[in-house]
């Protein structure tokens, strides 16, 4: 809802303004129109993706009043005529007061040969820019909140639309913490304490949470640290330790001021944010012999240092961030370039009360489209995902709407201008049930333990060739945290014992040994000068990986194998020797197995049933949560309205929720007879010059009749037993007290 | 009723009137509800939205021009366009003759007890209309209703801008509100068009050009300088044998375009 005044009287003066980069250019006419399902899966709606762009249109008007020739169909200097890629924002005046209508990007224009009449196609771009391909690992969280919609907060942030700029190699750090305080690179080492309340607040860490980097070798000059401020009152800590000098940043929304010092040389600077997000990414960076602020999303100002930029953190901290990052960037104009691209309005989350399962694993996307995995999590879970006029991007599931109150509500009578109502039968169903993945964990994360593979038999060495073998993952299990680090038990030509190590159980080990020409049976390791023996392990995505063993140097008469030594092994415990090799071992290993659950309200007879496909998005007893709501709601007849021609309303917005009322005059006093709140899924609005039409589509949440007599059922409904009735009422209270029908 | 028609550089009359009608389209569009109608506010105040219906009856000679104009002769357009009508009532636009886009003050009673929505303060030199078209060695009144030490200048210009001749200034008698005329018997051949200023004035409303030697009451301006000719149809009812003229009725739609 834009929260501007808007109260038409009969007259009513609008007037639209579109803007192609920046310049206002005249309109003859101009539409644009938005669908989404409002969160009811596409099957029970029929209606296609469930990621929807903003689309429409643009005719303009001719530069000059007469216009003798056709335009020239090249842009000229002065930005006309309007080409692909130009930024596009729509305004609407009212009232002295301006509603944004879109924003968004103009597609390719035509231009009519006989009229020279320009029209354009626009785009809010949402489609395009969830076209970028996302791989997004398999995870168990450990010490963390983390919902289901973790996984879409994170294809968003890939797209450029989250708290943080996209996870790259250059990231040593990185945490979204939207949807679950889990990390991307690196770890924390304590939980901090998630907050996901509401829109208008992003997920942020509590105090002073500890970051823990690991050691890498450095690949460019300058490191930079960056939060989000998640609203107006929390002030952001940022803070760094390199080669023992602590640099922290302190950011206070109310002041807008900036600090940044140091634990050796003191206060560096104080500056004034000045930039115009309501949710800034605040953001600092030590380069060689500087350290600097950025005041706004394209200007920077330094401070002369003397911390060497290019060790690498020892670690952080942060204290009510909303998404933390620290990266390492090879030159200023490339982080000048990080932050203009950063959105000043990162996609929002409505919460979900059905979802109260802190879950503990995930299972991964690869190579996919990040509109695919928002498609398959609003599939799974009743979510809907939208860009809002101002192309805020908006993620909630359906439960967050139908808790809503409604923000305005029209009477029928003078705001309607046709349209028609169904009661639709189609859409009742009988039984809904959800069928999902659940997570079965194996390990505790502490270190490389559980084993993900290990061969039943010793394979022998071909001596004339690298010996190759590709292991995948069974469908349903995921491998986290593998070892890749396949180390040889013993390898005496290179000085490698890892015998000790291997006993211990922890991380990945292969062999390779040779049978004893002597003592059948005794397999030896390899001797120092003798043979040259090497083996690795390439992981190849997320669910396969390769292994070669190599026997460079050997003596022809013996046979080689992959297997455990049995001799000179003391240090090995008796179930390890002879064993087949390689053994991989991961930090966990997760088994996802099928759930079902059904929803307990059970509709009509005559209703369909319907399964919805959670995937691995939801815990069982959120899937039960989720199919008793969406039983209480899809067994019941659904009043709908078919494309609503309305006055036009710039307030409204998808997913908002409002009410439409019927009204009668009795005896000169008006009453309201019945009403219905409904969700506004979608909405077409079109302009002939600066005359307004609007077309919505109404989700009906509720039917309020006002009227109808209340019975004595309504009396039992209201009250459980009969000491319950309030003694000192009349029975006219009594009646006007029991709540209104409600279908 | 004649008119003019074409670029201040040559205006051509159009010959011999038969009647001229006037149409304003609506500036609303209504969006009904069952029991409120709602009315939507299609285009600002003094768009240039008006279209006439001209009717002619003339000779080959008379309409010949007229007929060039329909052929595209004379260029795509747009034109300035005076009615008869216009030049005796008031030659300036609709939006000059309300003081759109110049004034700055409120309301303001009229001399004469009448009303204007809008006026002008202050009192320093301010251009009331521009490029107004005029007819060399034709007359022109201008007037307007001003309180105050007003000075109301006309300049007469060349078809490049530059003075034709000198300026008439006329001074207010007094300084409560009252109509002031300045007039020019025979504007200079090089003249076509004049620029109308004031300056000295307290308050100012209602400017008036009329192509005659005397004043006309106020009206709302008649003229228009961006129209084309949208459509015309010609019927024949007549044939002098002796003069060798045809005879034509000519219907014209003119329309206001920009």
């Amino acid at each position: 809802m834009q929260q501007l005044p808007y109260e038409p009287g009969p007259v009513i003066e609008t007037r639209l303004r579109v803007y192609i980069n920046g310049i206002e250019r005249l309109h003859t006419s101009a539409s644009w129109a938005i669908e989404s399902s409002g969160g009811l899966p596409a099957n029970l709606v029929n209606a296609g993706a469930e990621v929807r762009s903003r689309t429409g249109s643009i005719t303009f008007a001719p530069i000059q009043a007469v216009t003798s020739h056709q335009p020239l169909p090249v842009r000229r200097n002065d930005g006309w005529p309007p080409t692909a890629g130009d930024r596009v924002v729509i305004d609407a005046e009212v009232g002295g007061k301006t509603f944004r209508r879109f924003t968004g990007y103009l597609k390719t224009p035509s231009t009519d040969l006989t009229t020279g009449i320009i029209t354009v196609p626009i785009t809010d771009g949402l489609g395009d820019t969830l076209e970028r391909i996302v791989s997004l690992p398999p995870l168990v969280f450990g010490n963390s909140y983390a919902r289901s919609h973790f996984q879409v907060m994170r294809a968003l942030e890939e797209c450029g639309l989250g708290v943080l700029p996209p996870v790259n190699t250059n990231a040593i750090y990185h945490n979204g913490m939207q949807g679950g305080m889990w990390d991307s690179v690196g770890e924390k080492s304590d939980a901090g304490i998630g907050y996901g309340v509401g829109v208008g607040n992003y997920g942020l860490n509590s105090a002073d949470m500890t970051l823990r980097i690991t050691t890498r070798a450095r690949r460019h000059p300058i490191l930079v640290m960056m939060g989000r401020a998640s609203n107006d009152s929390d002030t952001l800590r940022l803070q760094m330790t390199v080669s023992g000098v602590t640099h922290t940043l302190e950011y206070s929304p109310k002041s807008k001021e900036i600090r940044l010092s140091n634990s050796s040389e003191g206060l560096k600077k104080v500056d004034s944010y000045a930039g115009a997000s309501a949710n800034p990414l605040i953001c600092f960076f030590i380069n060689r012999g500087q350290v600097g602020v950025f005041t706004s999303p394209s200007t920077y100002t330094t401070a002369v240092t003397s911390t060497d930029s290019t060790a690498t953190p020892s670690g952080g901290q942060v204290t009510r961030a909303a998404g933390t990052a620290i990266y390492e960037v090879p030159s200023l104009d490339y982080l000048a370039k990080m932050m203009a691209e950063a959105t000043e309005a990162p996609a929002k989350f409505a919460s979900s009360t059905l979802e109260q399962v802190r879950l503990s694993a995930c299972r991964g996307f690869e190579n996919t489209k990040a509109s695919e995995v928002i498609n398959a999590w609003c599939e799974s879970t009743l979510g809907f995902v939208h860009a809002d006029e101002f192309g805020q991007v908006l993620v909630g599931t359906r439960d967050s709407l139908l808790r809503k109150n409604f923000s305005t509500s029209d009477v029928l009578s003078e705001k309607v201008f046709g349209g028609s109502f169904e009661t639709n039968r189609d859409l009742t169903m009988r039984n809904i049930y959800i069928e999902g993945d659940t997570y079965n964990i194996q390990g505790n994360g502490s270190a490389a333990k559980v084993v993900v593979y290990q061969p039943d038999r010793a394979t022998e060495i071909d001596k004339t060739q690298d010996n190759v073998e590709f292991i995948s993952w069974a469908d349903d299990v995921d491998v986290i945290g593998l070892d890749t680090d396949l180390k040889m038990i013993i390898d005496a030509s290179d000085n490698i014992d890892n015998r000790a190590a291997y006993d211990d159980e922890i991380g990945s080990f292969t062999g390779i040994c040779f049978s004893d020409p002597v003592v059948e049976g005794r397999m030896r390791w390899t001797g120092k000068g003798y043979e040259d023996i090497s083996a690795w392990l390439e992981t190849l995505g997320q669910r396969a990986v390769k292994i070669t063993h190599r026997l460079a140097r050997f003596t022809d008469a013996w046979k080689y194998y992959t297997v455990s030594p049995t001799a000179g092994v003391d240090e090995i415990r008796e179930p390890l020797r002879g064993q087949p090799m390689p053994v991989l071992r991961a930090r966990y290993r997760v088994q996802w197995t099928k759930f079902m659950r059904q929803g307990r309200t059970q509709g009509p007879v005559w209703g369909q049933d319907f399964t919805l496909k959670s995937s691995h998005f939801l815990h069982p007893d959120d899937a039960q949560r989720i199919a008793d709501a969406l039983s209480a709601e899809m067994s019941q007849e659904q009043i709908s309205f078919e494309k609503l021609p309305m006055l036009w309303d710039p307030r409204k917005q998808v997913s908002d929720v409002c009410a439409l009322r019927v009204m009668e005059k009795v005896s000169g006093l008006p009453r309201f007879t019945w009403s219905a709140e409904y969700i506004l899924t979608g909405y077409k609005e079109s302009w002939e010059g600066n005359v307004p039409t609007w077309e919505g589509d109404l989700s009906v949440r509720k039917v309020t009749d006002h009227l109808a007599g209340k019975t004595y059922a309504d009396l039992t409904a209201a009250y459980a037993t009969y000491g319950e009735i309030p003694a000192d009422k009349s029975y006219q209270q009594l009646y006007d007290g029991l709540p209104r029908r409600i279908f | 009723m004649t008119g003019w028609i074409g670029t201040p550089a040559k205006m051509h009359e159009f010959l011999w009137p038969v009647s001229l009608k006037e149409g304003i389209p609506t500036r609303y569009s209504i969006q009904q509800a069952a029991a409120k109608s709602w009315a939507f506010v299609t285009s600002p105040p003094a768009t240039r939205n008006r279209e006439w219906s001209v009717e002619l009856d003339g000779t080959n000679a008379d309409s010949a021009v007229i007929r060039s104009f329909l052929y595209g002769a004379y260029g795509p357009g747009p034109f300035h366009f005076i009615s008869e009508a216009a030049s005796l009532t008031n030659a300036l636009t609709p939006a000059q003759s309300l003081l759109s886009g110049v004034s700055n003050g409120g309301a303001v009673a009229t001399a004469d007890g009448g009303h204007s929505p809008a006026s002008l303060v202050g009192g320093g030199l301010t251009v009331l209309a521009d490029k107004v078209p005029v007819l060399p060695g034709a007359p022109v009144t201008v007037s307007v209703d001003a309180s105050g030490a007003t000075e109301l200048i006309i300049q007469p210009r060349t078809v490049t801008g530059a003075n034709a001749g000198g300026a008439k200034s006329v001074r207010a008698a007094g300084d409560l509100m009252q109509r002031i005329h300045a007039f020019i018997p025979s504007m200079p051949a090089t003249a076509r068009t004049i620029t109308i200023s004031a300056q000295g004035f307290n308050q100012l409303a209602c400017p008036q050009v009329v192509w005659a030697e005397r004043p006309s009451p106020w009206d709302v301006g008649g003229g228009a300088d961006s129209v084309i000719l949208l459509d015309g149809s010609s019927s024949f009812h007549n044939f002098e044998l002796y003069s060798r003229d045809f005879w034509r009725e000519m219907t014209l739609t003119i329309k206001e375009v920009g």
